[in-house]
């Protein structure tokens, strides 16, 4: 296959320079913590880190959950730690690069000493229910209802039964001029909701746990409502809503009792930003992009987000 | 209104007089058609198998057990060359019928009384009537109208009530008979009456049924008398019935299926065929002579596509076509008419062909004359018509299915590329695993080399479950499969042909080869010989007992002769199927368009794969059509360091990739200059903006060479620098496409979105301040906003990235295949990447290539001639020398402060920019000069560049203006390879990192940094398994109406 080397294969010979002279190359030494979230160390941890060469640097934790290795300190660094009973955790932990330092000289960044690495442990992975959506709502100016277990939008517009997460897609314009429109996130139910949580993108290039949500969802926190909106008008650069590594916890089909005591609740997670798009065909609902999980117990106390799935295999 | 009619009518009549070679039969009503323009049909292929002589078939069922009545007066049961005798003597004016459960029925003559007798699911002796039917005295006549699949008889019973008694009641019951239980319904009831006057009455309903469907609903035709009417009275009313005696009608019925479509047939003189079904009642076919004779019979297909039999005619139900004539699966009511000849494949020796019975789903017994040897004249077989025992996934849509069994016998044969390449694993080593011709190529290996070996293969149902389960037992049986060429291989799969997809979708269990216990990218291979090899017994089984038909094939070597199964009973060959092969190198099957010198500039050779645009002879352009109408084209262009020895490996594997994703579009693989300055040492290009002017200049050479293959219906699948290319054609150059497929695109953002919100990630840290202490350079005096300075009408405002393509829209519907995992095009972080570092790993090399425009640095000079860009102009520079006796002098320049540079007059920059000046002569470049026009009057200018679009303005004007955007004017956003361009929708963006690689299913790579990335070239690289979404997408596009 052909790749885009360009510079890449260039020979460190060809400027008659050795490896040593060059800062991106000399090596580091650099420490990985690794810990659970509770803080306690995590021994026995397989660490790969990346290097200059071919292969790894690799090493395993020592009581301390502590690893030192030689680095090249001017490299990004990818590292990938994994452990029986642990997701795996990894991706690129560091970028290097070149700026402009003092006396206007470009400097190298400098791969810092150690790093912390969280480690989720393997609790109680479920079959949940998951999937992508990846097209054209089916309304504007109404809410409209999606059943995360069923994946489909509610009847009349789809199979779903159960209306877990509205999608309302108002103040739609599009013309030549610019396109705008706002999507607002509702829930049926007063105690359904949906928060923010910052993850990295699972099994991505991001540096992260394969299990971007908690191990379990908590109780508290939820929002019932939730907005973004797009306003383009031409010309302008393209801004987005979205941000990188945000993700959304929901609680959905929530009921209390008279005393106001959780009676019954799902939980589930949405990885990485839902995406809108008020630019449609003629006589159609906006774009939208999602992917969920969805744990479809109906125990208020069965909140664990963990998907069999993605359970590392044992080495 | 009238045109859009005169224009259906004309397309009608070509459809059918232009592709079949029977008639089409319109209602002869006012039909509301709908969105469709006509019909159409996919006539079935059949073989067929010769029963033997001295019989006549009575019935078949689906199984492929047919009764027949032998020469000797026996009723026999021939069940894949095994036979029984049910009922011996069986005379001319009885009968018999077998259905789906292998129940039989017959009623025959014994003894002087008539009587009926059956054999329940198979047994093999049967029970007569007398012990079960409710009914104290012997009939003396039955009547058997039909036999269903739930083992229910339509029958007539005349019993008397005792003989030598009076008063006699002779009663006449039709009957819907479950076997065994007796009656379920009565439909008619008719009595006489003779009293001990011997005067009689009679009176009631005599309903001879004709026909009998698995809902219960009979046809036939009704004697009716008022009660105690005197037998001296006049006749009887003869009238013709459906739905049980619900219905009257005007012709008389043969059969009914099971969607209530009923059959018969007009009387003589002008006897010819009746259907009443939900479309109403009309003639279908024109009048036969004779058909008052047959006894037409239908099928009940779950497509709801019925056939009619009728001696030697044949009927079959068409389906809708579309506005652009490709058949739907929507039943019409129109039929297609034509001979049993029309539905052989291979008539061999036969001839005089006729069909006597249609099983439920369709299977055809009847008699056809042979020559005979022993006798030296013609004599009679009995004959039973096959669906082929070797189906390939015709429309390559991943399942094998009914459709593919009764594909178009005209389309034959199946048409595949030799497997001359050299993958192994999961990930290709190099381009060299896909080039064809390697000198070791995989058909060589004793098994599948590795997962991306899968993509030379394909999957061939043996239909052979309905014969194994009629036989259970395989002793005595074999079943032989051959080629005589010995041109292909074979690997034994446990696949269900619902599921052939999945050898290109997910990582599948062990279950290859003979044992069926290995995976399948390592399965055992098994030469398929001239002399033929015996199928195994544990295939065998599987396809008994779970359907699991599925072998999978590689080619070996070119041929045209077929693939044969042969069934073998104790040592006779009873059936020989015949699959038609055409295999060829890959090259054969696709187009090349070869422009590595077609411009001076190239200045080198076309590689092994020269210019061939003539239809491909084992692909032609009329095959395509004939499964997706109108014909589509695809146009592959590869991107960045393909050389002419190794660009027909993008193409091959490309070119498959799409086949195996079911694309019926002609292939055209554009091969270009994409790899000057490639080193041999390390098969890399240093000279990448070279190659970017390379790519300007072969899309102003592809406007006239891709012309006549432009249009609605064309694509171009376009990676990395081929976007470039192609960018360029669509916008510069009024070309136009249907669907245009960015792949990883080696293309600034900014040329389709406009000025980039991110453009100062993507400026060199000489022009900007790390810490915000002092600020960055003013943005106008920085190369690629040199523009700006330029009134419209000065070809010099087109020196930009900024909107420079932002006109592919209007030429092409297009989607993004972007990749947020990229390593080469990676989005830019702000730093400029250290090239013994991240660069030399493959990360932002893009990035840094566009960092290091103009700079003084050595990268920039092996990418090309060093100029504008990141420089700077040392007419606004100090020579700062320290002073001291070194020579040279340690001095340096020393750039102007930006506070300062502020105060430069936007006047001043045009003759003088801020940024490195451009070049004052390149001899590649023959309208260059010596450069000094760039910084002259507009009109001096705009003698040596071109306007947008380009249109018809000289090549060398047109390299200048891409030698400077190459060169000089550095990217000012990141590549659209890692972004969605936002200026499309968001369904037109697609992320191939997180919306087509599977978290769980993506092959694992070393060093630590490839990992769970979708990489620049993975559209290739990770075999089709992984990444077949990209190419289904793609697929979908290309098949949808614009």
């Amino acid at each position: 296959m052909k790749f885009l080397i360009l510079i890449a294969a260039l020979p460190v010979a060809l400027l008659g320079q050795g490896a040593s002279n060059i800062p991106s190359l000399q090596l580091k030494a650099v420490t990985f913590n690794v810990h659970d979230p509770d803080g306690n160390p995590v021994e026995g941890a397989f660490v790969e880190a990346s290097k200059r060469g071919p292969g790894n640097a690799t090493g395993h934790t020592d009581s301390n959950g502590q690893l030192s290795l030689q680095l090249t300190q001017g490299a990004s660094l990818h590292v990938y730690v994994s452990k029986d009973g642990y997701y795996n955790t990894g991706g690129e932990l560091w970028r290097g690069g070149m700026y402009k330092g003092p006396n206007r000289k470009l400097v190298a960044r400098i791969v810092p000493d150690s790093f912390e690495i969280l480690m989720k442990p393997v609790k109680n992975p479920l079959p949940l229910h998951y999937g992508s959506f990846s097209g054209i709502a089916p309304k504007y100016k109404r809410p409209v209802g999606f059943d995360l277990k069923l994946g489909d939008w509610v009847s009349p517009f789809g199979k779903g039964r159960t209306t877990d997460i509205l999608f309302h897609f108002h103040g739609v314009h599009v013309d030549e001029s610019g396109h705008k429109g706002t999507m607002s996130i509702l829930f049926p139910n007063p105690d359904d909701g949906i928060q923010p949580f910052m993850a990295a993108r699972p099994f991505s290039r991001e540096f992260g746990s394969d299990l971007a949500p908690p191990n379990e969802a908590p109780v508290d926190g939820y929002e019932s409502r939730r907005s973004y909106m797009i306003d383009h008008k031409q010309g302008d650069h393209y801004e987005d809503y979205t941000v990188e590594g945000r993700n959304y916890l929901i609680r959905t089909r929530t009921e209390r009792d008279a005393g106001g005591v959780l009676r019954k609740a799902c939980y589930g997670w949405i990885e990485g930003d839902i995406e809108f798009d008020p630019r449609s065909r003629p006589g159609r609902g906006p774009q939208l992009k999602f992917t969920w999980y969805f744990n479809d117990d109906p125990n208020p106390d069965a909140r664990s987000l963990e998907f069999d799935r993605h359970v590392p295999k044992k080495r | 209104m009238r045109e859009f009619a005169v224009i259906s009518l004309l397309v009608l009549s070509v459809l059918t007089s232009g592709l079949l070679s029977g008639q089409t039969y319109r209602a002869a009503y006012s039909y509301q058609f709908g969105k469709a323009w006509s019909s159409g049909v996919e006539l079935p292929s059949y073989d067929i198998l010769d029963l033997g002589s001295g019989w006549i078939p009575l019935d078949v069922n689906d199984g492929g057990a047919v009764l027949m009545r032998n020469e000797a007066n026996r009723l026999e049961k021939w069940t894949w060359g095994k036979i029984e005798t049910l009922a011996d003597p069986f005379h001319l004016n009885e009968t018999a019928m077998i259905n789906n459960r292998a129940t039989v029925v017959a009623s025959y003559v014994n003894q002087g009384t008539v009587d009926f007798q059956f054999w329940t699911h198979g047994q093999s002796s049967g029970t007569f009537v007398s012990g079960l039917l409710p009914i104290q005295i012997e009939p003396h006549y039955i009547g058997l109208g039909g036999l269903n699949d739930l083992d229910q008889m339509a029958i007539r019973i005349d019993s008397s009530s005792g003989l030598f008694q009076f008063p006699e009641i002779i009663s006449q019951d039709t009957f819907n008979f479950t076997i065994p239980s007796g009656p379920a319904l009565t439909l008619a009831r008719y009595e006489t009456i003779t009293n001990a006057d011997f005067s009689s009455t009679q009176g009631g309903r005599l309903y001879s049924v004709y026909g009998f469907n698995n809902y219960g609903d009979t046809v036939g035709q009704l004697f009716e008398k008022s009660a105690n009417t005197s037998s001296s009275s006049s006749g009887y009313d003869q009238i013709y019935y459906s739905f049980n005696i619900q219905y009257m009608l005007d012709f008389r019925p043969t059969a009914i299926s099971d969607f209530r479509s009923i059959i018969g047939v007009t009387e003589a003189p002008l006897s010819g065929m009746i259907i009443l079904d939900r479309f109403g009642q009309r003639p279908i076919g024109p009048y036969i002579p004779g058909l008052e004779d047959l006894n037409p019979q239908i099928s009940s297909p779950l497509n709801g596509l019925e056939e009619i039999v009728a001696g030697q005619h044949y009927f079959r139900r068409m389906t809708e076509r579309d506005l652009w004539g490709n058949l739907m699966k929507t039943p019409s009511p129109d039929f297609w008419h034509g001979s049993i000849n029309d539905i052989i494949r291979n008539q061999g020796g036969w001839t005089g062909l006729q069909a006597i019975c249609i099983s439920t789903a369709g299977r055809i017994a009847g008699t056809g004359w042979k020559f005979d040897s022993h006798s030296g004249g013609m004599r009679q077989h009995a004959l039973l018509l096959m669906d082929p025992l070797l189906v390939p996934d015709w429309d390559r849509n991943g399942k094998i299915d009914t459709e593919d069994e009764q594909f178009n016998y005209a389309r034959p044969p199946w048409r595949f590329w030799i497997n001359d390449d050299d993958d192994e694993g999961p990930l290709a080593r190099s381009s060299m695993d896909d080039l064809p011709g390697s000198p070791t190529p995989d058909w060589e290996s004793p098994g599948m080399d590795g997962l991306r070996d899968a993509v030379d293969f394909f999957p061939v149902m043996v239909n052979l479950q309905e014969i194994l389960q009629a036989i259970r037992n395989f002793s005595g049986y074999e079943f032989r499969i051959r080629q005589e060429d010995n041109a292909l291989n074979l690997i034994y799969t446990n696949l269900h042909p619902a599921n052939v997809a999945r050898i290109h979708q997910r990582n599948l269990p062990p279950e290859f080869g003979p044992a069926k216990d290995m995976p399948m990218e390592n399965a055992t291979t098994v030469e398929v010989t001239a002399q033929g090899i015996l199928l195994n017994n544990a295939f065998l089984e599987g396809v008994r007992d779970e359907g699991r038909s599925i072998l999978l094939f590689e080619a070996r070597a070119p041929t045209v002769k077929p693939l044969i199964l042969e069934i073998i009973h104790n040592g006779k060959t009873i059936l020989a199927s015949e699959m038609p092969l055409s295999i060829s190198p890959v090259q054969s099957m696709m187009r090349i368009l070869n422009i590595r010198t077609a411009d001076p500039k190239f200045d080198t050779t076309d590689g092994p794969w020269p210019t061939s645009l003539g239809n491909p002879y084992n692909l032609p352009d009329a095959h395509l059509e004939s499964l997706t109408s109108p014909l589509r084209t695809l146009v592959h262009i590869h991107g960045f360091n393909w050389t002419g020895e190794e660009a027909p490996a993008a193409h091959a594997e490309v070119f498959k990739r799409f086949f195996q994703s079911g694309s019926n579009a002609r292939f055209i693989g554009v091969t270009w200059r994409g790899d000057a300055g490639t080193m041999d040492l390390t098969n890399s290009s240093f000279e990448y903006n070279e190659n970017v002017i390379h790519a300007f200049i072969s899309a102003k050479v592809l406007t006239d060479e891709l012309a006549p293959f432009s249009g609605f219906f064309t694509s171009i699948f376009a990676h990395s620098l081929g976007n470039m290319v192609t960018s360029s054609l669509l916008n510069d150059f009024g070309f136009y496409v249907g669907n245009y497929f960015i792949v990883n695109g080696a293309v600034p953002l900014e040329a389709y979105d406009g000025e980039s919100k991110d453009r100062r990630h993507m400026v060199h840290p000489d022009w900007k301040d790390e810490g915000f202490i002092v600020p960055d350079y003013a943005e106008h005096l920085l190369s690629p906003n040199w523009h700006q300075l330029f009134p419209q009408d000065d070809f010099r405002s087109w020196l930009k990235w900024k909107s420079r393509f932002d006109n592919v829209y209007t030429s092409a519907g297009c989607i993004n295949f972007y990749s947020s995992g990229e390593d080469v095009l990676r989005t830019g972080t702000g730093d400029l990447p250290e090239l013994f570092a991240d660069v030399a790993d493959h990360e932002w090399v893009w990035v840094f290539n566009e960092m290091v425009k103009g700079t003084s640095t050595f990268a920039a000079a092996l990418a090309g001639d060093v100029h504008g860009g990141w420089g700077f102009n040392r007419h606004y520079m100090d020579w700062v020398d320290p002073g001291g006796a070194a020579h040279p002098p340690p001095g340096s320049w020393v750039e102007m402060s930006t506070s300062d540079a502020d105060f430069i007059d936007l006047a001043e920059l045009i003759p003088e920019p801020f940024f490195r000046p451009f070049d004052s002569s390149d001899s590649d470049f023959p309208a260059w000069g010596d450069g000094s026009w760039l910084y002259g009057s507009t009109e001096e200018a705009n003698d040596h560049l071109v306007d947008i679009p380009v249109g018809g303005a000289a090549m060398n004007l047109f390299k200048n203006h891409a030698k400077i955007l190459a060169e000089g004017i550095p990217a000012h956003s990141p590549p659209v390879g890692s972004q969605p361009i936002r200026s499309m929708r968001l369904l037109d963006n697609v992320d191939l990192d997180k919306e087509v690689r599977h978290k769980d299913f993506w092959p694992h790579r070393d060093p630590s940094e490839r990992r769970n990335r979708w990489l620049h070239s993975d559209y290739a690289k990770p075999a089709l398994a992984y990444v077949i979404k990209l190419y289904s997408l793609c697929v979908n596009q290309i098949n949808k109406m614009p």
